[in-house]
């Protein structure tokens, strides 16, 4: 049999080089599928240690016990034995140990940490010298950073003492690099505060103070220190093993390590649970590429292989008629093709890997390995099986026909259920994966490969339509006397083979199209997604004081308003909030970036949000604050319940309460509070009467504010009793439960009258320097009319309500759920500091010394990001990956679709030439000879661009294009026409120049063989 | 009038398989050539059907030279060929109306004639049947009426009996 099969190889060469390149080409797809996501497996993971905090990369093991001395070197204890025993393979370990204290110099005093960590040289440039250890009876030396020496008033050879133990500066640090993962974030480099001294220099005063490995104590007991051991997760770790068995192995460190009792902690969970999601979703992305390719593969395979048998038909029915038995002929199809297929799988894991590493080279944000493993192996081994498998189907129709009908040239057609199966099996799997993708929730299974389940069954329904109706319409052309144009019809519609064809080249061009609609889809999301969650340009998180020293910070640098502006961003913690942004409201439309998501133009926010203050703030000026009040309440029936004077002033620093030492008592009297804030100027927010208890009519009458300093000097009238009388400047806190009035005359002042038995919150007047209920913009999706009056925590986080002055669908930053408000008025109306995420928006024209300017007015500068920063991350997660794959499988496949036309064409290339020789001898004219490819093409381009449509409708939904889910900008509904078709044209030119070669090659034949 | 004049013809390279052959064919006469098998009966009919090129002597159709297939085609040299040339992708109507067509007959007449050709030789019923579905008798009169429906003025008929 083995010679039998041998022969058959040899006389039928080509064939068996087409099974064999075409199986090639399948196991190298499926192969290309897993390498690839090894790879950008690992580049993910890459990607993702590189963006993880600190925290997240390690998993940190504290000795339970404290011991006596100056932190030094654990390595030789029995904690150090410990760690290096509950270590896994594979994790770097950093030994350290640490104290808490005060240190105090010369200067001044700081609260900070002494510890010992090794390696930290390496990590830092040191005026001076690196700590050595020391012996008994010599002063310990420390490394101190700049910041620290500055405020301790210390150089290089000075002492200074941590707790009560003195310490000699040996030298004096920078560090290196402080967003290496070594400094834990902001544990040994603390961020520097804002204020009036803001600098560049990275790090503050409480930077940790480092030791050397040993400095024995003569009083060992002055300090008392922990010892610690960071276990650090490394990018070689990610390569090397899984998800899995990372997580299995921090679980196993925390469990055994508290056992022993060691103290702990980690988020390193987070960081894995993040790996392991974008992994998955690359796999589940590239499915559909990969599903792509090997089907393509199997139909060409199917369509020539199937195309080369017919040819053999009568070879078989003669062996048969020579009483061969079927069963032999099955040993020899499946010996024949079984051989290329076996081959198919060395050279198809080759292939695979090649081009996975050819893609993961011009695709991957990181460096990747590609390399050959079990999953590669068992993906190339099915490709090649599945294109054996598609070889004998092709062939099991003829080798179970009957002697007779194999003996005819042409086989009869196939008619009744037969005809039909493989269009509804191909059709119930599109539907089953249609509807499981349409059903909801992440795609999995069938549902990732629905595209493609979808365009194969509509390609196959479309070439039966095609055959059908090239079939009729040839006839009439030739009924017509139409020769040329009805042969070219009916040698492709009469041959039950182009069939197939006609359907893979559908696929080919539906998938391309599809491909590249998704990717541009996705590329207009990422695009509008940063937009809107960024808002400008570039947005610079910073630390400030309060939001006044924001505003007037960023006012400073930009006085012209051309460039920044300042903004807080709250989020709600109760999801029945609604987020809230605060802009400095003049600079929006020119600052933030437009987007037509919105529903709105900024200009228009700018001037609903910003309506005309009903009265100018109260500033005041000294570090008192005197208040003259006519209090009238009866003192015996209130007994010892106390009525007392607060009032909230606002200052760069924040906004505080400060309180009247004396209680307010009946009469008239000046009560002083301390507003040390106000020495340079503050704002007065409002003044509160807090009477716990009321239980008889309270009246306060306000008569006269002042402000000085505590030497009497400057004594400055801030408010008379006529300015204070004038009541649209105030606003009460609480109009529903207190009254507001106001004398005239000589005893011109402003009454407040808080009547019995009120509930226990303070009666106060708030100074009306800003619109209450302040207006704000708001989606629409809260469900507040425009008009209407809206809930929400104020920019201090206090509840409040807004009205409603515009409602857009989406807003800057907080996309479809927030409202927008002018932060200066937000601030005006704020009574506590607590504040959101404090951020300068810039737009791109922005200076380049711009961050400088802003930290010459004090503010810190903590990260930064941009709208095509935060685009690129969208395209170097999971989902933009996976793309990219598939984009290169659909492309390829254009190139398999060529290759089944070529294919198609050789292998029934005989026959045809031998129809048309025949013909030309009854005189068919040479100009009637055409080889008729053209139809697939065509038929192609026509179908595949329904085929598009129809699946881009179905399934676009269902295409993941972020990994963390849907954006809140909706995606666009179409892909734009002009890129689609800089894709498709080219393909469709593509199989257009083949079918015409193909049709040349096939004249030049018949007029070689008829003479002419 | 078909004439054939001391005429060799062969294949390729290979010694010739006719030497010498000198036909005529005369306006409205039967002529019947007989052999043994691979006498070269075929050789013949190709030779002056125009398909052969003859290595020595002429073929002349009414006077002029024969140069190719074509140029017999043009002076109506009909052939039957042994293996019935007929396109099997075709319908039987469709193979007559094809070589009609293409012998210069309007469309509609084509198909006149066609229909008529096809009754005439008992095919009425399988005009619309494609070649491949047509037992081989079938497809031998096939043959036999586009033969005839093209009306030559020779009719070169290959083993249309057997």
């Amino acid at each position: 049999m083995l010679t039998v099969i041998w022969g058959a190889l040899a006389a039928r060469r080509a064939q068996a080089l087409a099974v064999l390149l075409l199986a090639v080409l399948a196991s190298a797809a499926a192969a290309a599928a897993p390498s690839y996501v090894a790879a950008a497996g690992q580049a993910l993971a890459r990607y993702e240690v590189s963006r993880a905090t600190p925290n997240e990369l390690r998993l940190r093991l504290a000795d339970p016990v404290e011991y006596p001395g100056v932190p030094g070197d654990p390595a030789r204890t029995p904690f150090a034995d410990m760690v290096k025993k509950l270590t896994p393979a594979g994790f770097e370990v950093v030994l350290g140990a640490q104290s808490g204290g005060v240190a105090a110099g010369r200067d001044g005093t700081v609260t900070s940490s002494l510890v010992f960590r090794a390696g930290v040289c390496e990590r830092v440039t040191v005026a001076g010298a690196c700590p050595r250890a020391t012996s008994r009876g010599q002063l310990p030396e420390v490394m101190v950073g700049t910041h620290t020496a500055a405020r301790l008033g210390v150089a290089v050879g000075d002492q200074f003492t941590f707790g009560a133990v003195p310490v000699r500066v040996a030298g004096i640090y920078q560090p290196l690099d402080a967003t290496d993962p070594f400094w834990l974030g902001a544990e040994y480099i603390r961020p520097a505060a804002a204020g009036p001294t803001g600098t560049s220099a990275v790090g503050s005063a409480e930077d940790a103070i480092f030791t050397a490995e040993a400095a024995p104590l003569t009083d060992d007991q002055a300090i008392l220190y922990r010892s610690t051991a960071d276990l650090y997760v490394t990018e070689r770790l990610f390569d090397t093993r899984s998800v899995a068995d990372l997580r299995a192995a921090v679980t196993v460190v925390t469990r055994d390590g508290s056992r022993e009792g060691l103290g702990g902690g980690t988020s390193l969970s987070s960081l894995l649970d993040r790996v392991a999601l974008q992994r998955g979703q690359l796999a589940d992305g590239v499915t559909l590429g990969a599903g792509l390719l090997v089907l393509l593969c199997w139909l060409v395979l199917f369509v020539a292989v199937g195309s080369a048998a017919d040819q053999r038909r009568p070879e078989q029915g003669l062996l048969l008629l020579r009483g061969v038995q079927r069963r032999r002929l099955w040993a020899l199809a499946i010996g024949e093709h079984a051989i290329p297929a076996l081959f198919a799988i060395p050279l198809g894991c080759l292939g695979g890997l090649t081009a996975a590493t050819l893609l993961a080279a011009h695709t991957l944000p990181a460096r990747a390995d590609v390399t050959v493993d079990a999953t590669v192996i068992g993906f190339a081994a099915i490709g090649a099986l599945g294109a054996l498998a598609a070889v004998l189907l092709t062939q099991a129709r003829m080798l179970s026909a009957p002697v007779v009908d194999l003996l005819r040239r042409v086989p009869a057609r196939v008619r009744g259920w037969r005809a039909t199966i493989g269009d509804v099996v191909a059709v119930s799997v599109a539907v089953a994966a249609v509807v499981q993708l349409r059903s909801g929730g992440s795609p999995s299974g069938l549902a990732l490969v629905a595209p493609v389940a979808g365009a194969l069954a509509a390609g196959l329904l479309l070439a039966r339509v095609t055959m059908i109706a090239g079939g009729a319409v040839g006839g009439a052309l030739l009924a017509r006397g139409r020769t040329a144009g009805g042969l070219a019809l009916v040698q492709v519609a009469r041959q039950p083979r182009f069939r197939p064809l006609i359907a893979l080249l559908t696929v080919v061009v539906a998938m391309l199209a599809f491909t590249v609609a998704t990717s541009e889809v996705a590329s207009a999301a990422y695009r509008d997604r940063a937009i809107v969650e960024v808002g400008a340009p570039r947005v610079v998180e910073v630390g400030a004081t309060s939001r006044s020293h924001l505003l007037a910070a960023v006012r400073a640098a930009d006085p012209e308003g051309r460039f920044a502006m300042a903004t807080v961003v709250t989020g709600s913690s109760s999801a029945a909030g609604t987020p809230l942004l605060a802009v400095d409201s003049d600079r929006l439309a020119t600052v933030a970036r437009p987007h037509s998501s919105y529903g709105m133009s900024l200009a228009d926010v700018e001037r609903k949000i910003r309506p005309t203050a009903p009265g100018a703030p109260v500033h005041l000026r000294g570090r008192l604050l005197t208040i003259v009040i006519s209090a009238s309440f009866d003192a015996e029936v209130f007994g010892g319940n106390r009525v007392r004077l607060a009032v909230t002033v606002s200052s760069a620093n924040g906004t505080r309460v400060a309180t009247s030492r004396q209680d307010i008592e009946p009469g008239r009297k000046g009560y002083v509070l301390q507003v040390p804030e106000c020495a340079q100027d503050c704002r007065l927010v409002k003044i509160d009467i807090v009477a716990p208890v009321v239980s008889r009519n309270l009246e306060v009458r306000f008569e006269e504010m002042r402000t000085g300093d505590e030497d009497g000097e400057h004594e400055t009238m801030v408010l008379t009793g006529a300015q204070f009388a004038d009541i649209t400047r105030w606003r009460l806190t609480d109009p529903d439960d207190t009254f507001l009035d106001a004398t005239s005359g000589t005893d011109v002042a402003l009454i407040l009258t808080v009547p019995e038995n009120r509930r226990a919150t303070p009666a106060g007047i708030a100074v009306a320097d800003a619109p209450f209920p302040l207006p704000v913009y708001l989606t629409r999706s809260t469900g507040t009319p425009l008009g209407g009056t809206h809930p929400y925590d104020g920019v201090d986080g206090t509840p409040t309500t807004a009205l409603v002055g515009g409602v857009a669908d989406r807003l800057p930053r907080l996309g479809g759920s927030g409202l927008v408000v002018d932060l200066e008025y937000a601030d005006r109306l704020a009574v506590a500091s607590q504040s959101g995420k404090e951020e300068v928006w810039l737009t791109g024209t922005a200076p380049v010394d711009v961050l400088d300017r802003l930290r010459a007015q004090g503010l810190v500068v903590q990260s930064e990001r941009t709208i095509t920063g935060v685009r690129q991350d969208f395209d170097r997660q999971a989902p933009a990956l996976a793309l990219r794959f598939n984009l290169f499988a659909a492309l390829a496949g254009v190139l398999i679709g060529a290759a089944g036309l070529i294919a198609m064409a050789a292998a029934e290339q005989r026959a045809r030439v031998a129809m048309l020789v025949a013909l030309r001898r009854q005189g068919l004219p040479p100009r009637a000879v055409r080889g008729g490819y053209g139809l697939p093409a065509a038929v192609a381009a026509v179908s595949g661009g329904l085929v598009t449509v129809v699946i881009w409708l179905l399934t676009r939904s269902g295409q993941r294009l972020f990994s963390d889910g849907r954006s809140p900008v909706p995606l666009p509904d179409w892909p734009d026409v002009g890129r689609l078709l800089m894709f498709t044209m080219p393909t469709i030119a593509l199989f257009a120049l083949t079918a015409v070669v193909l049709g040349r090659v096939v004249a030049a034949s018949v007029r070689r063989r008829s003479g002419r | 009038m078909l004439n054939m004049d001391g005429v060799s013809v062969g294949y390729g390279d290979a010694p010739a398989v006719l030497t010498d052959i000198s036909v005529t064919v005369r306006p409205g006469r039967v002529l019947a050539l007989t052999g043994s098998s691979g006498a070269g009966k075929t050789t013949l009919l190709n030779a002056m059907a125009g398909l052969l090129r003859p290595r020595d002597g002429s073929v002349t159709v009414d006077g002029r030279p024969l140069r190719d297939r074509d140029h017999a085609v043009e002076h109506r040299i009909v052939l039957i060929p042994q293996d019935n040339g007929l396109a099997p992708i075709l319908t039987a109507a469709e193979n007559l109306q094809v070589a009609l067509v293409a012998g210069g007959v309007t469309p509609p007449e084509a198909l006149r004639q066609t229909a008529a050709m096809l009754d005439l030789l008992g095919l009425a019923g399988q005009a619309d049947q494609l070649v491949e579905e047509l037992s081989g008798g079938q497809q031998q009169r096939t043959a036999v009426a586009r033969g005839l429906a093209l009306r030559g003025g020779v009719l070169l008929a290959d083993e249309v009996t057997s």
